[in-house]
């Protein structure tokens, strides 16, 4: 029995090897880059620890660990009822925002400038938006998979995430435009 | 560019973007965005990080609930599929099948997890998640049952 238990957790921790950065990016995201993001990913690999008995395989391993994650962020988030830390610019305002934010192209070198301007584009986004997108695009989720976590129908998750996509546009410009000169690599 | 549309549709897009410049931007938009988005830089985990994390799971290993808890449920809802085990190898030839049977019916009352084998991981070709979850719950019997037929 012990024996079969230091291999059932030697398993577990080859699933958190595999799956702790995706989701600790996932927690920094929706919470705004807060310090609690941590707290969030480790009570979420508690969690799934705990009921992986439950976890039946009807959605992918990683689906079945957003759901987790999502509901322990969600959780947090109306706990602590505050917004995401990074305030959205005022209507009209948002590009000249991210620009003056962004004043040189060496500045765009560094990875934490690069993600910095990328997380202050998504969080313009209103919260539903801001979600679908980010599941989308930064987390690599299917869209049946998104739907499913989030019970919406997957075209009006396409078409949330078009408008997301549409949005942020004008925001990444400047990463758009070094990606273009072949100087940011993407 | 999701992979949403199948080779018709894409046919048909492509024809239609050659002489719509409206829709050639707005596809340019997601494409060039869902590029950004994608190359996002990852954060770097926190010193000590995975060794914090990996140290509450020994908590919770510790505290026996992958014993106590999951394997008596198990053990408990599997009774009247050992049942049935048992009068499978009863009535049949006391051929390999009944023996497997037999012994799998005894180790589910015996309450000990069927079949989780930690050698399995060591097998280059386990990659998938749920193989590895599978492992976790002891659903490998089913890996053995398969190599008796």
């Amino acid at each position: 029995m012990a024996s079969a238990a230091a291999g059932s957790r030697d398993a577990f921790d080859e699933l958190v090897a595999r799956h702790q950065m995706r989701i600790y990016k996932l927690a920094r995201m929706l919470t705004g880059g807060d310090a609690d993001a941590e707290d969030l990913v480790q009570e979420t690999f508690v969690r799934a620890f705990r009921g992986i008995g439950r976890f039946r395989g009807e959605s992918s391993f990683n689906t079945w660990l957003h759901r987790i994650a999502l509901n322990v962020i969600k959780s947090y988030l109306s706990r602590r009822s505050r917004q995401v830390q990074i305030a959205p610019s005022p209507p009209g305002d948002k590009s000249d925002a991210l620009v003056d934010r962004v004043p040189s192209n060496e500045d765009l070198e560094t990875a934490t400038v690069q993600r910095d301007a990328i997380d202050r584009a998504l969080a313009t986004l209103p919260e539903e938006l801001r979600l679908l997108v980010t599941l989308r695009d930064v987390q690599g989720l299917e869209y049946h998979e998104i739907a499913t976590l989030v019970g919406l129908p997957i075209g009006t998750v396409e078409s949330r995430v078009f408008r997301a996509r549409q949005r942020l546009r004008p925001l990444l410009e400047p990463l758009i435009r070094r990606s273009s000169a072949g100087r940011y690599v993407m | 560019m999701d992979g949403r549309l199948d080779r018709t549709g894409r046919e048909r897009l492509s024809a239609h973007l050659k002489v719509c410049s409206a829709c050639q931007q707005a596809t340019e938009t997601q494409v060039v965005v869902k590029r950004v988005l994608a190359a996002r830089p990852d954060e770097a985990l926190p010193p000590g990080f995975s060794t914090r994390l990996l140290a509450l799971l020994d908590a919770e290993s510790s505290s026996g609930w992958l014993e106590a808890a999951d394997w008596r449920t198990w053990s408990i809802r599997l009774l009247p599929v050992a049942a049935a085990l048992f009068l499978f190898a009863g009535i049949v030839d006391r051929s390999e099948r009944a023996e497997w049977a037999e012994k799998e019916a005894a180790t589910i009352l015996a309450g000990a997890p069927p079949g989780v084998d930690a050698n399995l991981l060591a097998a280059s070709d386990i990659a998938e998640d749920r193989l590895i979850v599978d492992l976790i719950m002891g659903q490998s019997a089913s890996l053995r049952r398969e190599s008796l037929r």
